[in-house]
């Protein structure tokens, strides 16, 4: 009993060792566990299927530097999706982390797409930064250029663009799909500003700790569909049949989940064992 | 009148901004094109303002030798090293991309990924059974953790669906209930502070000098 009363009791610098051999092992040894298709991204993944060539898609870009390691690789398989349907895209940002971040992954997105990669400005746009984004946004229901000042992230004329000519405002009639991917509220400010008025219901890319926060606009429909974290993004890939980033996480996820399991179970029988140590 | 007029002001601005959403057509339309503008303006001089706000800050904690002194130079010496960087190479420019893309998304990533480890540590020495609502906790959670998780559903096929069930039902339950607490919360101390009841933000209670 003596031995086990320690288990409820390990030291913080072991279970960070034990973190760091867990993820660093997953790295090492690939194990390609099945990803099982949850009806949430399969509904999101639908949306976007059904999105015809030539029509537009918005992104609005909510999140922080912080949460790329479990956006970026869904946000690069929803441009990569988008580009396969020969859908154009307009990328705005909500953080200037974000609008930086969608640059840099458009590079490299764009690159096994040859109309795209040539085709900035008419198949693809990153508009400019506005310090009040969540006002930005509600301007662009009525002009986007006007909304962000008139300029790319480049530095470009908006209205010299003909991608902006032929969508110039952020409504249903322009755009066939908004997606917010999104790491704060910024499903909300969406909802408030562009999904009602404009009746225009996002798909929502969001961390996994967001998912019960966004659930209940999803159930009343002012949200269209919704990829949850990074095992919904390692799922659309899977639908996708483009592996990509999100797949390369889930070893970790599984042996690092696995671990917090067993950890809860060694702590609780050390916690039995000297509360019956003390009862003794 | 120091602090009537900003009250003043404030409800006022309040209560345009509120019937300009009300009724969005015409003269209304307009004017809330307008106070998004000054929005916009203001947004951008905040952060000017917050920049002073934060220089003030720490030169007082450096100048004061505050125990986390080093902290406030480094803050200092980054803060300005990167609004140099800029206004020198340009925001486009080779630098001010070499350290966004190598210094700050690896460092906020880097952030990022030592909640893992801090959420571990937590969770082993909270979820604990000492109570029967303890222990609906820790079987949730286990649950959840390795139903989001490809292991869950390897180990056992519904599992996965499990998750999915308790995250979008019983835990989307109890989020509604709280948001719509917090929205009630939030709504009805904008109406006090457009009753002008409210009047912390003009810093009514804090002590003068």
């Amino acid at each position: 009993v003596n031995g086990m009363t320690k288990l409820a009791h390990i030291r913080n610098g072991w279970i960070y060792v034990l973190i760091f051999a867990v993820v660093f092992f997953s790295i090492l040894v690939p194990i390609a566990l099945p990803i099982p298709v949850q009806p949430q991204t399969r509904k999101a993944f639908d949306k976007v299927n059904a999105l015809p060539a030539g029509s537009n898609a918005f992104i609005w870009m909510s999140y922080g530097s912080g949460a790329t390691a479990e956006l970026n690789p869904m946000f690069d398989a929803l441009v990569t999706h988008l580009m396969e349907r020969g859908v154009n895209i307009v990328i705005a940002s909500r953080t200037v982390d974000a609008l930086q971040v969608a640059w840099k992954e458009m590079q490299t997105e764009v690159a096994a797409f040859p109309d795209y990669a040539k085709g900035y400005g008419s198949k693809w746009v990153v508009l400019g930064w506005n310090p009040s984004p969540d006002v930005a946004i509600r301007q662009a229901t009525s002009n986007i250029a006007t909304a962000y000042n008139n300029v790319d992230f480049t530095g470009k004329a908006l209205t010299d663009m003909p991608l902006i000519k032929q969508a110039p405002a952020l409504t249903a009639q322009s755009y066939a799909l908004g997606i917010v991917m999104d790491d704060t509220d910024g499903y909300l400010q969406w909802i408030n500003r562009v999904g009602q008025p404009e009746n225009l219901p996002p798909l929502v890319g969001a961390i996994q700790m967001e998912v019960p926060v966004v659930s209940p606009y999803v159930n009343t429909g002012q949200i269209g569909a919704i990829i949850p974290g990074a095992n919904g993004a390692a799922q659309y890939e899977v639908l996708l049949h483009h592996p990509g980033g999100a797949l390369r996480t889930q070893n970790t996820a599984s042996l690092a989940a696995l671990l917090v399991v067993v950890l809860l179970i060694l702590g609780n029988l050390g916690f039995v064992a000297e509360r019956r140590q003390k009862a003794a | 009148l120091r602090r009537e007029l900003p009250l003043f002001l404030g409800v006022l601005a309040g209560l345009v901004v509120i019937f300009a959403r009300l009724f969005q057509a015409g003269v209304t339309s307009h004017v809330l094109d307008a106070t998004d503008k000054w929005f916009s303006i203001l947004s951008a001089f905040m952060v000017g303002l917050g920049l002073v706000n934060l220089t003030s800050i720490h030169l007082k904690q450096i100048a004061r030798r505050h125990p986390n002194w080093l902290y406030s130079v480094l803050l200092l010496v980054a803060m300005y090293a990167y609004a140099v960087i800029v206004v020198v190479n340009g925001e486009k420019g080779a630098v001010t991309k070499w350290v966004f893309n190598n210094m700050l998304l690896a460092m906020s990533s880097t952030l990022y990924g030592m909640v893992a480890f801090w959420i571990t540590t937590c969770a082993y020495r909270a979820f604990r059974v000492r109570t029967l609502e303890g222990t609906i906790l820790l079987v949730v959670a286990a649950l959840v953790v390795l139903g989001t998780a490809p292991i869950g559903s390897t180990i056992w096929h519904p599992w996965a669906q499990l998750a999915t069930w308790l995250t979008n039902v019983p835990t989307t339950g109890a989020f509604r209930a709280i948001q719509i607490g917090s929205f009630l919360g939030f709504m009805a101390t904008g109406i006090r502070i457009l009753l002008g009841l409210e009047r912390s933000h003009l810093g009514a209670g804090l002590k003068q000098g």
